[in-house]
């Protein structure tokens, strides 16, 4: 799959910034724009380390981030469920810090990016300070997660409130799999310490458990019958009780034998992906709008009503959409047309159930992926007749 | 086509659908778990902590703009690097202060849920008689994840503690918030508890 390039002229927006650092001047280029930013997960890319010469190369590269992202599940199916915008920021001079070489190299980039930081040499840190300030230039609503870009093809990232990324091939799967924690709060499901194995308490995260019990496994809906629990098999892909997660050998379990909680280049595997369509419904709802806006319709009598409800669009699948009437089913689909003629005068109830039918998500505690619109429409006498009583009287 | 054939392909077409819609059936069951109104939830989070909570605040706020505060957390330490957790506790050894408040014409966004769980920071805007006015809910932005592939290809990691960072609050745009408190979570099997990481004061 490729992902298309799609700027927007009118909204390429051209700012300048000052921050400590000195003048710098930031162009905030639309990718993907697919509803309102109240109603989006709305993703933020920077770039540190390409000087003015580079920001093709980093338009190239963030777009090459981007078509491996949405390759995958559940990003794929629910890419319109983002927004993404691109922010370029022109660093001084190219690359990133690396100090643990002989000798060292130290570049003068926008966000300071560092590779051994903290002497790990894996781990490069930004000036948080000069993402969010970079960042700023967008609305609150428009950066629900920031990502940095480092352009620098040694393997390297971090993961956190501003998740960080180099070039390197693997730094999309780890990209990925910190996004497994900061936006769907997933647990680590590898053992190696540290950190430390803390298996007191039940773990909050929905692919870790202590429960051994298949009826109070928090997952125990999507372990077949015939799957034992504990679950030995090595197979990729099979929902069950493996041995082993969240830093903790024995004591702790995960949903399936390797997802990409615990090894890149895996899929997330079906609990995890559960977790995030339920996370992405909480940025997006169900229903996005609704026509008539206004919930109290006044009809006289023999009118026809047109009621319309718009929802965000999964790529291979519509919502369910049910229309119930006083009761009784009317009609499914996004508009439905109400004529009141054969209506009684009075109010009446009219409800459309929007309902994502995704056979991925199979718990919904608190129904994200359910939302209802009602109407009450209050029948009036139609002109002819209350004509028609005005003469009989 | 002879009639005669009609029949056996009306039933293979019918045994198909009958499969599929028996499989799409059990593929689509929803588990209906019944949980407590946040509200609820809420106010069993903060009263341990003095915040009482009203529907109000627990509920979607749609005020006329949004306030975002730049926080700042600061530790002693002269270190420009996170550190590790063993090094010290995290919320013990520093402080919270605000360096920039901006504001927005649009809306603030108010969490739906409580995702609560360890690492993640829980903030809770507040007015003078410590009611609740707002909250959110994120990771801790002092901490930083490092992880990579082994030799067999699976992850291993650190978690570190930033000693020096600065992260974005987002709040209604209300002049009744004079505080924001901030929380780390602690869990506690099913249940969490708050615990004191720091405060700071909402100027106008």
């Amino acid at each position: 799959m490729s992902f298309r390039f799609k700027p927007t002229l009118l909204a390429l927006m051209f700012v300048v910034c000052v921050h400590s650092g000195g003048l710098y001047a930031q162009v905030v280029v639309p990718l993907q724009e697919t509803g309102p930013s109240n109603r989006r997960l709305d993703l933020a890319i920077l770039g540190d380390g390409y000087t003015s010469g580079e920001l093709g190369k980093f338009a190239t590269d963030v777009n090459q981030f981007l078509a491996e992202v949405f390759a995958q599940e559940p990003f794929y199916e629910y890419r319109n469920f983002l927004n993404v915008r691109r922010i370029d920021v022109a660093s001084n001079q190219s690359g990133a810090d690396h100090p643990e070489r002989v000798p060292q190299e130290f570049k003068d980039t926008a966000f300071d990016a560092t590779y051994n930081c903290a002497n790990i040499q894996r781990l490069i840190c930004v000036s948080n300070s000069k993402v969010l300030t970079a960042a700023s230039v967008l609305p609150p609503s428009q950066r629900d997660l920031i990502l940095v870009i480092v352009n620098d093809p040694e393997y390297g990232g971090s993961g956190g409130s501003i998740a960080v990324a180099s070039t390197h091939s693997f730094a999309v799967e780890l990209i990925l799999h910190e996004t497994g924690h900061t936006l769907a709060f997933l647990a680590d499901e590898y053992t190696s310490q540290p950190p430390n194995c803390s298996d007191f308490f039940e773990p909050s995260e929905w692919n870790a458990t202590k429960q051994t019990n298949r009826d109070l496994i928090k997952w125990t809906v999507w372990i077949d019958s015939a799957t034992p629990v504990p679950t030995t098999d090595e197979n990729l892909g099979i929902p069950g009780l493996y041995q082993g997660a969240r830093y903790c050998p024995t004591t702790l379990y995960r949903p399936t034998y390797d997802s990409k909680m615990r090894t890149l280049f895996r899929s997330y595997d079906q609990i995890n992906t559960e977790q995030f369509i339920r996370r992405f419904y909480e940025f997006a709802r169900p229903i996005e709008s609704q026509l008539p806006a206004a919930t109290e319709i006044s009809l006289m009598q023999g009118q026809s009503q047109e009621f319309r409800i718009m929802t965000p669009q999964p790529a291979t699948h519509m919502l369910d959409i049910t229309w119930i009437l006083d009761g009784q089913q009317v009609a499914t689909g996004s508009v439905y047309t109400l004529y009141s003629g054969g209506l009684s005068q009075g109010n009446h109830s009219l409800t459309a159930t929007v309902d994502d039918p995704t056979p991925a998500v199979r718990i919904d505690p608190q129904s994200r992926l359910t939302q209802q619109a009602t109407w009450t429409i209050a029948v009036n006498a139609s002109l002819r007749r209350v004509r028609a009583q005005v003469t009989s009287q | 086509m002879p009639r005669g054939n009609i029949l056996p392909i009306a039933v293979l077409i019918l045994a198909h659908g009958l499969t599929g819609f028996l499989q799409a059936q059990q593929t689509r069951m929803r588990v209906p778990v019944p949980s407590r109104p946040i509200t609820q939830q809420l106010s069993d989070l903060l009263e341990p902590v003095n915040i009482t909570v009203s529907a109000a605040a627990a509920t979607p706020v749609q005020a006329a703009g949004t306030r975002e505060v730049r926080v700042r957390w600061t530790t002693g330490s002269a270190a420009s690097t996170p550190s590790t957790p063993a090094a010290r506790p995290v919320s013990s050894g520093g402080s919270f202060s605000v360096s920039e408040q901006r504001n927005y014409p649009e809306p603030a966004r108010q969490d739906s849920s409580l995702n609560l769980g360890p690492g993640r920071l829980f903030v809770a805007a507040i007015d003078r008689n410590r009611g609740l006015k707002s909250w959110s809910l994120t990771l801790d932005p002092r901490i930083v994840r490092s992880e990579g592939p082994g030799a067999d290809g699976t992850l291993t990691g650190e978690t570190l503690y930033f000693e020096h960072t600065e992260f974005l609050v987002t709040i209604p745009d209300d002049p009744d918030i004079v505080e924001l408190r901030l929380f780390e979570v602690q869990s506690e099997g099913q249940s969490h508890r708050l615990v004191s990481a720091g405060s700071v004061p909402i100027e106008r």
